[in-house]
């Protein structure tokens, strides 16, 4: 194996689990979340010899997925490179979950997908303003906007959901 | 639900979840190495196409469903081998050479005192390699050429870069939305005029990495080339101290920018 292909492995070992997480949320389920890692990490070794330049590789790394799940979303999921079965909008039923966490899933799976992305970067990455900006290429005006806006979606859709 | 109740909800659901086994590397590795592969391959059957042809001089390629005019062979070109290359990137071949004469042109711009010889890097991740460069490689859209050189100068070193992109691209024709789109960076732009050109200016990249490049001019000549030109006071990797200032001035580097020395096909 070559050193190129050696460090690849390396990364892709220990940062794939994190960029998974955050997949996990923005897909809605593990199988979406794989795919997902699947084809950021191809687009990380063939731009790798520029990429590894770079001290903020995981920034690389993060910002790659979140638009390559906003990219897929505006294409249709699994257009490309799919082997899995088409999903459906709500997300497949994890097993294990307490039915609070399922509505929330289910409920984020229905924001749309930038509000989406913007939520997941500031409250589970913890992403400040500025940096989600820079990752999704949006001003921090748009980041702020986006953000109340999701979460207000996000209290719409818990509260019709618990109507039910 | 608030922004706390949020960030606990995630962290909950993460908690809660049951996720699969950790993926495998090595399949990652092979989707990877698949698409280098067809990279390549695409290269390798237009080139194929055109020598068995036995097509010469001035012939369009057809790579990938985009047209590649221009790329010559043969005795009119300025290589005397055959056009070699690695994914979309030329390393022999007219395309080629304009890179090293791209470099050549940005070396000459470079005020007396600087030494802008070849250097290595010296950060170990960088196995040792050069940091001069030049390249050329077929974008989606139009030939794409970056050059990057050391500048030294009392024992610091700089870095300046010159990107083109030949006519073709898509690249936005408002020059500070041109110059944001440099390396994905974000910075402090106004648009300057150069003798009736409107060039980007960048001085202070805001993207908060520290890597790149400090300031930049974008240009668009009137046929769509693009041309972007940036310095740097370090050069990351290098493990030598910066320059004590910049090569140019701002009004320098936009003025270089609009500079027909630069503008490639």
């Amino acid at each position: 194996m070559s050193d190129r292909d050696a460090a690849f492995q390396a990364y892709f070992a220990a940062r794939s689990d994190a960029m998974r997480g955050t997949a996990y949320l923005l897909c809605g389920d593990w199988h979406r979340a794989e795919d997902l890692v699947q084809q950021t990490f191809t687009k990380i070794y063939l731009a790798w010899r520029r990429i590894q330049r770079h001290e903020a590789m995981d920034a690389y790394t993060r910002q790659t997925l979140v638009r390559t799940f906003l990219s897929e979303r505006r294409r249709g999921w699994f257009r490309h490179e799919s082997v899995g079965e088409p999903p459906t909008e709500v997300p497949v039923t994890p097993s294990g979950l307490p039915e609070e966490r399922l509505v929330l899933l289910g409920a984020l799976a229905k924001v749309p997908p930038k509000q989406r992305a913007v939520l997941v970067l500031r409250y589970w990455e913890d992403a400040s303003v500025e940096y989600t900006a820079e990752l999704l290429g949006i001003s921090e005006g748009t980041v702020k906007s986006q953000a109340a806006r999701g979460l207000q979606t996000l209290r719409g859709l818990l509260a019709e959901e618990r109507v039910r | 639900m608030n922004e706390q109740d949020l960030r606990r909800a995630f962290h909950d659901v993460m908690v809660a979840s049951s996720p699969p086994p950790s993926m495998d590397p090595s399949a990652v590795l092979r989707s990877g190495r698949q698409a280098r592969s067809r990279r390549m391959a695409v290269w390798t059957g237009a080139a194929v196409m055109v020598l068995v042809a036995g097509v010469g001089v001035g012939t369009a390629l057809v790579a990938n469903g985009v047209s590649v005019p221009g790329l010559q062979f043969g005795s009119n070109g300025s290589s005397s081998g055959p056009t070699e290359n690695n994914g979309r990137t030329q390393v022999n071949g007219p395309q080629a050479d304009k890179g090293k004469e791209l470099l050549n042109d940005l070396i000459a711009m470079v005020p007396d005192g600087y030494k802008t010889e070849q250097m290595q890097y010296q950060d170990p991740s960088y196995n040792g390699s050069d940091m001069q460069t030049h390249q050329a490689q077929k974008g989606d859209e139009a030939w794409e050429y970056m050059v990057i050189t050391p500048v030294q100068k009392d024992g610091g070193v700089g870095k300046l870069i010159t990107e083109v992109h030949a006519v073709g691209n898509k690249l936005p024709s408002e020059p500070c939305a041109l110059a944001q789109t440099f390396w994905g960076m974000d910075g402090e732009c106004q648009v300057v005029d150069v003798a009736g050109k409107k060039v980007g200016l960048v001085t202070k990249n805001t993207s908060g990495r520290d890597d790149t490049f400090e300031q930049w001019a974008a240009y668009r000549h009137p046929d769509g080339t693009v041309v972007f030109l940036g310095q740097n006071k370090g050069f990351y990797g290098s493990r030598r101290p910066e320059l004590g200032a910049q090569v140019f001035t701002t009004e320098k580097l936009a003025s270089l920018a609009t500079d027909q020395r630069f503008h490639l096909s």
